[in-house]
């Protein structure tokens, strides 16, 4: 391992620093990742800029009807902080899925999307809570839809120079209900085989609204529309359930790889949005 | 008043012990809790150097041009060695040191090493590793035995791919005995390279003693005494002047018995004349270290509509990897596990090991028994079940006891308690109670569907006939009446030296807290053999034992002189010796040491013994003569929906003769529950054209708290009457019929059978849509 | 190298140290501070042999940079007992016999100190989940999971250990 070390004080000394950088700089938050890849010799950078201690983004707080949970949150305290516990129960369940104590102790929520893993276990819960991720650079503030901001397997549209500073979504209506329903190798330690999350607002019996998101069956998290659709405006019985599950297993794109195949993966995409459901009648 | 005498050979009486058979704590519990005990890998000796091993860049090919030079002139770097700097025999090996040190004109696999670098640094060490330079010409690429036997294969060495044949000379007329048993079984069992993930990778620290000539090397370890002839041979040098320290190791599981670090070690620090420290990666640890064999097994089994076994023979097929090191016994043990605890009238066991340029089989716990037993206690429940038998009826009624002849046709000599561990089988809760428990948990989980399984096995203990199996051991007590225990084992996390320490402290009735154990350190203890082959605890506690009945005189003879008394009038018990004539008198340990060093008389003496063994010799170690017998039962649910198994619980039934330390058997049992679960369900090193996918812990998947299930032992006791209080082994047989249990109660609540290892939610899932695989 | 100083406390005293940025909390306790109480494992935070109490919370020493500790509490297995007196959990680890290779047990010890600093009364489930990030190849964690109960038995208000 050969870099520098620079710790910044502040987030506007970091911006400048990423700036004047010109790229070849990577941002430290938990370090659960990061520092991983680079003992893999997967990257490189002259110089790792220590963020970690940026106070002002590990706030959670709700707004006019919007929370937003800065991007140094870890995922230990994600999952403890109350607002969340009441307002974002999947999040809070995807926080859980993570790794193991240690892991969600140092890594973030930032630094969780900023991986971008198709696997990545916050990230379906934000898909399906319509988050948006606050991108800060020394010439501005950007804020992109979660579905836009991924490109690929570990790629995203944040740019060299912007840090990923915050996650914001708009509070889920009190009687809207989710889920974060996973499948790993192990109960611990685990990285997703398939993951689903979804959150479904109600009206009376029926269907409302409903955000699916699928994990680690695409290059990138994907939604599953046409099982929305489906769902949009029914009432949540066993046999619309069933269609769902079926409708929701063609819409995975799964790949076969060292940890599952493409066909499991499909069929339990299905499966663990229909596990979901059910758990809401 | 004459001291009660305890018949301590016997030891197999009903006698109250003060320590066999308890939970004495472990004597090295306190410095392990406290962060206090150092392993070889805790050193950082000043002025040390670190080291890197070049590994081969492919899997297999011929090397064209090795060039140094780069390396050699980067600052910072004190030594680059290739095979040209290898005074004495470039190879290593258990059995057949074929394995290179440094590799000389062709790689086989691709932890194959090619290079050692020594730098100031880590960092410099891994930059000099990519300035060397290697030119290959690859060769075809073989993964498996089927590649490797096929016509026109490339040679991967230069006689031929088969590394060891073993055909066992058949009992009786298999052939005959199947073609008119009512019932016929046959089935073939793959099973997958298993890593022994112990958590300290191999590693330790070389220093060359210029003054005195001797390179010291701490490294994890199994066998001292090999490894020092072992670095010797290979450097050329005196084995006397070579010293090992192998001890404490953290994990071993058998992958620790052969050469890692040492040689490399040794190499440099003699070159270098500066300490030494090589510390292999958990990466190097997955690619370079000898693994678990992959194993094909082909079963045929006969038996009469009485449920009595007629026949069996087995084939196995081993991939050895790229070299020997141990693989031939490895098969061995695999055939002579294959038939189990059972009687069979005919037999016929037939292997071959096969080298490949894929993952190095070699020395892993249970040494070929997994493998086997996976398919034969899985054939014996699909006969169980044709015969409607209960599946624990079906084996006591073949179960062997002690004087049987074997399956292989030798005579069971030792205590055979596999009978018991099955009446204490059927006899718990779990078993009796089956039903109603599936019943009450799948009514409680409605997604899940519970079965209970049942699998047995009989593990050989001690290496074997006709191979040199000893222990040596030196006990000596102090001015202090401290007493002071040597011996060469190691201790690799199984409580070995607490087993000695409570065995000595019986047998001279003292206080356990007066014992030091010192061990394995080549210049501080006698030779005891290697910790392998569940062996350990049997063989030291016997030379313990004749050290005791030497030590015993000695102690009476300083009596003697300072009471005045003749000796034929004393006698030893209760930690000290008597007078038989003269009501009250005696002396103390205390006061008998420090007499002794008044009269100048040394209270040290060597003990030794010797394996019993068996009554037949079939040649390159079999058969055994002692076995530990194991019954496991395993509950579990599984989602047949996601093919998610869930070992809820296992119990472990194991038959070692005497249990010397309760929590010592129970942690073994544990243990090797929880991996034999990771065989059964997570655990493969993945190996494709020589590549290995599985290069850490995220994609070699070891279970976790969360994966393990709530756990018993049922201890079984049949002393053993020529082991150490009646003890016997326990150290590999529990990580055994587990995986076939597990399987068993697999198929017990989903109705399917898995031939292949391991079994993954996604074989369930496919399984449950297609019917048995 | 070019290193730098880095100074914090380590087991209730302030210590300050040299080494080169790049090092981990991991290396910087080993190799410059004489503390090999953390274990490498696997170095990439999967096996928890390292686990050590940062600010409170348990962390994988292999994942942390040295120079973050900068000003930082730290508590590493050395620093939890008392002089000759045993921490609670680590009396309850000898009792339970609840250590064989031994490697992983300073990280397991420090995660359920962690664990229980956080909450002295954790139910068998929490403790299980509080020691999933700490991979034991010898126990089968069944003496481990035990061991850690019986001191979190004795803070469970009106109840008996297990």
């Amino acid at each position: 391992m050969k870099f520098e070390y620079q710790r910044p004080a502040t987030l506007e000394a970091a911006l400048k620093f990423l700036a004047a950088a010109g790229g070849d700089c990577a941002p430290l938050a938990g370090g659960t990742d990061l520092l991983v890849m680079i003992q893999e010799g997967l990257v490189g950078p002259r110089t790792v800029l220590d963020i970690s201690r940026l106070e002002e983004l590990k706030n959670i707080r709700e707004e006019d009807g919007r929370i937003e949970i800065g991007a140094l949150v870890s995922h230990g305290r994600a999952a403890a902080a109350k607002l969340l516990r009441e307002k974002a129960a999947l999040l809070v369940e995807s926080c859980l899925q993570i790794g193991s104590p240690q892991i969600r102790a140092s890594g973030t929520i930032g630094g969780n999307l900023v991986m971008a893993s198709p696997s990545g276990d916050t990230i379906p819960a934000l898909y399906a809570l319509g988050a948006g991720v606050v991108l800060k650079s020394v010439t501005g503030t950007r804020t992109v839809a979660i579905e836009d901001f991924f490109t690929g397997v570990k790629k995203s549209v944040r740019r060299p120079d912007e840090l990923l500073t915050a996650i914001v979504f708009p509070a889920p209506e009190p009687s809207a209900r989710g889920f974060y329903n996973k499948l790993g190798q192990r109960k611990a330690l685990a990285i997703a085989k398939v993951s689903v999350a979804a959150l479904v607002t109600r009206k009376g019996e029926k269907v409302e609204k409903v955000r699916i998101a699928l994990g680690a069956v695409a290059p990138t998290v994907i939604r599953a529309p046409r099982t929305e659709e489906y769902l949009a405006g029914r009432k949540l019985d066993p046999e619309t359930i069933a269609a769902a599950r079926s409708l929701c297993a063609g819409e995975s794109r799964a790949i076969t790889d060292l940890r599952s195949t493409a066909g499991y993966r499909d069929r339990m995409a299905g499966l663990l949005l229909a596990r979901g459901l059910e758990d809401l009648l | 008043m004459v001291p009660p005498v305890k018949d301590r050979d016997q030891g197999i009486g009903m006698t109250e012990y003060r320590y066999i058979g308890k939970r004495t704590p472990r004597v090295d519990a306190r410095d392990k809790v406290t962060g206090k005990t150092v392993y070889s890998t805790d050193l950082y000796p000043d002025g040390m150097l670190r080291a890197r091993v070049l590994r081969a860049a492919i899997p297999h090919g011929k090397i064209l041009r090795l060039d140094v030079s780069r390396a050699r002139k980067l600052p910072g770097v004190e030594a680059v060695l290739t095979h040209q700097d290898i005074p004495g025999h470039n190879g290593f090996g258990i059995v057949t040191p074929n394995w290179p040190v440094l590799c000389v004109d062709r790689v086989r696999y691709r932890g194959d090493a090619l290079a050692l670098v020594a730098a100031v640094d880590e960092e410099t060490a891994e930059e000099a590793l990519k300035l060397i330079e290697v030119e290959y010409e690859p060769l075809p690429i073989i993964d498996t035995p089927e590649e490797a036997l096929a016509e026109g294969a490339v040679q991967i060495h230069r006689d031929g791919n088969i590394q060891h044949r073993m055909d066992i000379p058949p009992k009786g007329d298999v052939e005959k005995a199947l073609a008119e048993s009512e019932i016929v079984l046959s089935q073939t069992y793959r099973t997958q390279f298993m890593e022994h993930a112990y958590l300290e990778t191999e590693g330790g620290v070389a220093i060359y003693d210029e003054k005195t000539g001797v390179i010291t090397v701490w490294c994890g370890d199994q066998y001292p005494f090999r490894d020092q002839l072992q670095v010797a041979r290979s450097l050329d040098w005196d084995p006397l002047k070579i010293r090992i320290i192998g001890s404490p190791t953290g994990g071993a599981f058998g992958g620790k018995d052969e050469i890692s670090v040492q040689i490399h070690l040794a190499l440099l620090a003699y070159r270098t004349r500066k300490p030494v420290r090589l510390h292999w990666s958990r990466e190097e640890s997955i690619v370079a270290g000898p693994k678990r064999h992959a194993m094909n097994s082909t079963f045929r089994i006969g038996a009469g509509k009485d449920g009595r076994l007629r026949g069996i023979d087995v084939q196995v097929v081993a991939n050895t990897g790229a070299y020997d090191t141990i693989a031939g016994p490895v098969l061995n043990l695999a055939l002579e596990s294959s038939p189990g605890p059972y009687k069979y009238p005919h037999s016929r066991f037939r292997g071959l090991s096969v080298y490949t340029n894929s993952a190095m089989g070699g020395e892993f716990r249970g040494f070929g028994a997994p493998q086997v037993v996976f398919g034969l206690e899985q054939e014996l429940d699909k006969l169980a079940g044709k015969l409607k038998l209960d599946p624990i009826e079906l084996r006591l009624l073949n179960a062997v006891e002690q004087g049987d002849i074997s399956a292989l046709g030798h005579r069971l000599q030792t205590s055979a308690g596999i009978k018991d561990t099955l009446e204490a089988a059927r006899k718990t809760d779990l078993w009796r109670r089956r039903e109603e428990i599936k019943r009450d948990l799948a009514a409680a989980h409605p997604r899940l569907r519970f079965g209970v399984g049942v699998a047995s096995e009989w593990h050989a203990v001690g290496l074997g006939v006709g191979l040199p199996d000893f222990a040596n051991v030196t006990i000596g007590i102090g001015e202090d009446g401290g007493i002071t225990l040597r011996t060469g084992a190691i201790e690799i996390g199984q409580g070995n030296l607490t087993a000695y320490a409570q065995i000595l402290a019986e047998a001279l009735e003292c206080g356990i807290e007066r014992i030091t154990v010192i061990h394995g350190d080549t210049f501080a203890c006698p030779d005891s053999g290697s910790v392998t082959a569940s062996r350990s605890v049997l063989i030291n506690g016997n030379a313990i034992l004749n050290g005791v009945k030497k030590l015993q005189p000695l102690l009476v003879r300083v009596a003697a002189r300072a009471l005045d008394l003749p000796e034929e009038n004393l006698a030893y018990g209760q930690g000290r010796v008597f007078s038989q004539i003269d009501n009250g008198r005696s002396l103390s340990l205390d006061e008998l040491a420090a007499r002794a060093a008044e009269f100048a008389l040394p209270l040290q003496v060597t003990g030794a013994a010797v394996f019993a063994t068996s009554d037949k010799d079939f040649g390159d170690g079999l058969p055994h003569n002692y076995y530990t017998y194991i019954t496991q039962l395993a509950l579990v649910g599984v989602d047949p929906e996601t093919g998610e198994v869930e070992v809820r619980k296992v119990i472990s039934i194991p038959e070692m003769g005497r249990a010397i330390n309760l929590a010592g058997v129970e942690g073994q049992c544990e243990g090797g529950v929880v991996m034999g679960i990771g065989y059964t369900l997570y655990e493969k090193v993945a190996v494709e054209k020589g590549e290995f996918l599985t290069k850490g812990f995220s994609t070699y998947i070891l279970p976790t708290t969360l994966d393990s299930p709530e756990q018993e032992t049922v201890i079984v006791e049949k002393p053993e009457k020529s082991g150490p209080y009646g003890g016997k082994g326990v150290g590999e047989a529990p990580t055994v019929p587990v995986t076939p249990a597990v399987a068993n109660a697999i198929h017990d609540a989903v109705g399917l059978r898995f031939t292949r290892l391991p079994i993954t939610p996604e074989d369930i899932v496919a399984g449950l849509e297609g019917g048995e695989r | 190298m070019n290193e730098i100083a880095i100074r914090f406390i380590l087991n209730g005293k302030e210590v300050s140290v040299k080494a080169p940025p790049t090092f981990t909390l991991l290396r910087l306790l080993r190799e410059r501070l004489g503390l090999t109480g953390a274990k490498a494992g696997c170095e990439r935070g999967e096996c928890g042999a390292c686990t050590v109490i940062l600010d409170g919370e348990p962390v994988t020493a292999c994942l942390v940079l040295a120079p973050q500790v900068e000003g930082r509490r730290v508590e590493t297995i050395e620093g939890i007992g008392n002089g000759e007196e045993l921490h609670p959990l680590q009396q309850a680890f000898i009792d339970e016999s609840a250590a064989q290779c031994g490697y992983c047990i300073p990280g397991m010890i420090m995660a359920a100190k962690a664990l229980l600093d956080r909450d002295p009364g954790p139910s068998r489930e929490e403790i299980k989940t509080g020691l999933s990030g700490n991979l034991c190849r010898c126990t089968g964690y069944t003496k481990i999971i035990k061991a850690v109960e019986v001191v979190a038995g004795k803070s469970r208000k009106g109840s008996e250990s297990c």
